[in-house]
């Protein structure tokens, strides 16, 4: 789950194998703090967000051209809602199925990393939007309209894709 | 996820959601993450063979080698210094021990070559009239050994014990000078014990006879 998550975080393998490493022995260092009964996945979620933002900062720190918006939520950038084109999707349950993993991940890796975060947590993971919220450090109507508009700019990313591969005109 | 059938985003959303749900059963390469995480971890092996070669570290080698040293010393101090005190229980349980495992010697002058090998550095023996052929062992009060010569004085067992004077002292308790020598006496389990000095020897004459006999074959002694 842990290195799964990474993975579609991150652009790369190697980082993906990173942060799982960094995450998972933050964790092993810190296990007296997860409680008999606790669901220990959004623990190792919130861990995980935490290293892979610090590895970002980090980066930023020592490449001032490398943006920290990925990390840093920031609602304002992104209350553009991208329209959906319903009636291109006629049939979208039939639609989806035809991307393949490779194809979802990319288009998840270009949206921003919060909206990305959401998307992982609540469609991926299948965490209730509470826990997603409290993962994120966010109130729980961010999470519900993040989602919205996460999965409506996922579309939006598909779509050359799908026009390429004639599934819409 | 709640969905209104009757619109079109929502139906577009559950699709979505269902689609990137799938990627939950996504094969995942978890070889180089097992691999580093392995690394990381010390392995319990390692660290009992670290805490084995604790000492060979050069602070706790050091300690170590002055807490032995330490101890033997302590240990040397303790057997070796001040005379060790020959009290009436040990030098009656030395007099019951000496009749019980003392070796039969032919004559006085093969008594006084076998303790003579037995305790090399211990004075020798002085010349003895005895009634019987002795029987020698070698004895020890505490951590020191000494000397021991069982024979018969008017039919009875007494052990004369010899020792370097200094090595013992006996309590303190009745004395008597004679002939220029101070004795003292003790009794301890029916036994009577006479302890003197004479010629830089320490002696002590126990068995079931009066103070004043032993002291009577004290005087026969020819040092």
């Amino acid at each position: 789950m842990l290195l799964r998550t990474a993975q579609i975080l991150c652009h790369h393998q190697a980082e993906a194998d990173d942060v799982s490493q960094e995450a998972l022995m933050k964790a092993f260092k810190s296990i007296d703090q997860l409680r008999e009964g606790d669901d220990a996945r959004p623990w190792l979620l919130t861990i995980l967000r935490h290293v892979r933002i610090d590895r970002i900062r980090s980066a930023g720190a020592k490449h001032t051209a490398v943006s920290l918006d990925g990390a840093e939520i920031d609602p304002v950038a992104h209350e553009t809602i991208p329209v959906d084109d319903a009636e291109s999707w006629a049939d979208p349950q039939a639609m989806m199925q035809q991307f393949s993993d490779a194809q979802m991940i990319d288009a998840l890796q270009s949206v921003p990393e919060d909206i990305r975060w959401t998307l992982l947590l609540i469609d991926v993971e299948g965490l209730d939007q509470q826990d997603a919220a409290d993962v994120l450090g966010v109130p729980l109507g961010t999470v519900k309209s993040r989602a919205s508009r996460g999965r409506a700019m996922l579309r939006q990313a598909l779509l050359p894709l799908a026009k390429e591969l004639r599934m819409i005109r | 996820m709640n969905t209104n059938p009757n619109n079109p985003n929502d139906a577009l959303d559950q699709a979505t959601s269902q689609r990137l749900g799938q990627l939950r059963t996504m094969p995942v390469e978890m070889s180089r993450l097992t691999r580093a995480i392995q690394q990381q971890i010390p392995r319990p092996e390692a660290v009992t063979a670290r805490q084995r070669r604790w000492w060979l570290r050069p602070a706790s080698a050091i300690a170590a080698s002055v807490g032995l040293i330490g101890c033997i010393i302590v240990l040397v101090i303790a057997s070796s210094a001040g005379p060790v005190l020959a009290s009436a229980e040990s030098l009656a349980a030395l007099h019951q021990n000496a009749t019980l495992t003392a070796m039969p010697m032919g004559t006085m002058s093969s008594a006084c070559d076998w303790l003579a090998s037995q305790l090399p550095d211990q004075p020798k023996l002085p010349e003895i009239s005895t009634e019987n052929v002795p029987a020698c062992c070698v004895g020890h009060i505490g951590r020191k050994p000494l000397g021991c010569v069982v024979m018969e004085v008017d039919k009875m067992p007494v052990t004369l014990a010899i020792a370097k004077a200094g090595e013992f002292k006996t309590a303190e308790g009745a004395s008597i000078d004679r002939n220029g020598v101070r004795y003292g006496m003790q009794s301890s389990g029916g036994v009577n014990i006479i302890t003197f000095a004479r010629n830089g020897h320490w002696f002590a004459l126990i068995g079931s006879v009066s103070a004043e006999r032993l002291m009577d074959f004290a005087q026969t002694l020819k040092l």
